[in-house]
């Protein structure tokens, strides 16, 4: 139990990260967060040792935001604007500036399921497969909706046209 | 990827994503040298990559709330737990406790029919019995001697047949009838009146309740109606199928002489 929750607690930042992300809403994200711990911890009994931990608490923690938006939408429940608008963590002065906050809204025009699918790998490090099974997808499927991301990112940033964005790889 | 490496999208994605071993990344390293619309879409993704990092890596470099402490969280459960056993526990003695009340008890918790339905019942079933019979409607005729005295002493409670001469109806005996029950053990008189049209009326008459309360009660039953009343003095139900003004007026008479109380406090419902 000690050591099922040390490791719980070392995944717990990445928990954050991703629901923060997701939500754009810190409040809302350590709820969920909080939510999957609990059932996490309840149902510790349902973990199947040879699974990650870690895949399976991100399973939990995406089942329960998406119930959260079918509840919300059914709801019709309408998400605040300023609550979508995101603080870049960089200081004003800075040129990558403008493009970060474009980056921010373009990342929430993305699909549910790409936008959740893209922070799973690029956020997270998650391998393609880890991911696909967090997802419960197949890898095929993963992939293209890595590449549906992508491009639609690319479109909404204007970022192939961005000189300012282009810097020395 | 466990088949044969090849550079296709998935691929340059694996590759953006430092997803790949080292062998793969130099393939790939150098088929981007050759083709630089490739090379310029990867580099595009590593950008996005970047901007992710930088937009959304805070959180997990802040202080986690305790709230999100997977310790506290399995304690908190554990209480709850703990609390749930003790609450079915609790449940457990209380159904075994209740069983066993209901059952022990269950000659207590029967509902008790009220002692004035019960003795009621018996007047109307008396009257409806014996005002029918013509020639033995009265076991003791009105004027055989200690008539009164033997109904008074049998019931255990002095009564007189009250005179209600003036209102057109003659005394014309009484008997001496079983108690039911429980609800109403002692025997009671019945005193039967009639009038110039022969029609008649009954009082059943006991000793006063334990209880000794006032009560009022009207009742239609069986084509008759019931007037019954119980005190510290008596208890009687007036029955007849007389007008009820009549009747009212009767009651009033003979709530007076029964109960030696004037007539101001006779109090009928309906």
């Amino acid at each position: 139990m000690q050591q099922f929750l040390d490791e719980i607690e070392s995944i717990v930042p990445a928990l954050r990260r991703y629901a923060r992300a997701l939500t754009r809403n810190a409040d809302r994200a350590d709820d969920l967060v909080q939510d999957c711990l609990e059932r996490a911890i309840r149902k510790q009994v349902l973990w199947q040792p040879t699974g990650s931990l870690k895949s399976w608490l991100f399973r939990i923690l995406l089942n329960l935001y998406r119930n959260e938006l079918r509840v919300a939408r059914r709801r019709g429940e309408h998400v605040a604007v300023e609550t979508l608008l995101v603080e870049p963590s960089v200081a004003p002065a800075q040129p990558g500036r403008i493009a970060l906050a474009e980056m921010a809204r373009a990342i929430d025009t993305l699909a549910t399921d790409q936008r959740e699918a893209l922070l799973l790998v690029v956020l997270e490090g998650l391998s393609y497969s880890e991911a696909a099974s967090v997802l419960g997808i197949p890898m095929g499927t993963l992939m293209s909706r890595l590449g549906r991301a992508r491009a639609a990112l690319r479109t909404a940033t204007g970022s192939g046209e961005e000189p300012r964005l282009r810097t020395v790889k | 990827m466990s088949r044969p490496f090849a550079i296709d999208t998935d691929a340059l994605h694996a590759y953006a994503d430092g997803q790949l071993s080292a062998a793969e990344r130099g393939a790939v390293e150098q088929y981007l040298a050759l083709h630089p619309e490739a090379a310029s879409l990867v580099a595009q993704w590593q950008r996005q990559n970047d901007a992710f990092a930088t937009l959304f890596s805070a959180p997990a470099s802040e202080p986690v709330p305790t709230r999100l402490s997977p310790q506290r969280i399995a304690l908190g459960v554990r209480h709850e737990r703990q609390q749930s056993l003790r609450n079915l526990a609790a449940a457990l003695i209380l159904v075994i406790l209740g069983g066993g009340i209901g059952w022990y008890g269950r000659d207590y918790l029967v509902p008790v029919e009220a002692s004035s339905d019960v003795l009621i019942d018996q007047a109307v079933t008396a009257h409806t019995l014996y005002v029918k019979e013509k020639l033995h409607a009265v076991e003791v005729p009105a004027d055989a001697p200690n008539l009164m005295r033997w109904l008074s002493n049998r019931i255990s409670t002095p009564i007189d047949a009250p005179n209600l001469t003036a209102q057109g109806f003659t005394f014309i005996g009484g008997r001496l009838l079983p108690g039911y029950d429980d609800a109403a053990p002692g025997p009671a008189a019945q005193l039967m009146y009639e009038n110039a049209s022969a029609e008649r009326l009954t009082l059943y008459i006991t000793a006063p309740l334990p209880d000794k309360k006032e009560v009022w009660k009207f009742a239609a039953r069986d084509g008759v109606e019931a007037y019954y009343w119980a005190n510290d003095a008596v208890t009687c139900t007036i029955v007849s199928d007389l007008p009820e003004a009549d009747v009212k007026m009767l009651g009033k008479k003979i709530f007076e002489q029964l109960t030696r109380r004037p007539d101001s406090n006779w109090n009928p419902v309906g």
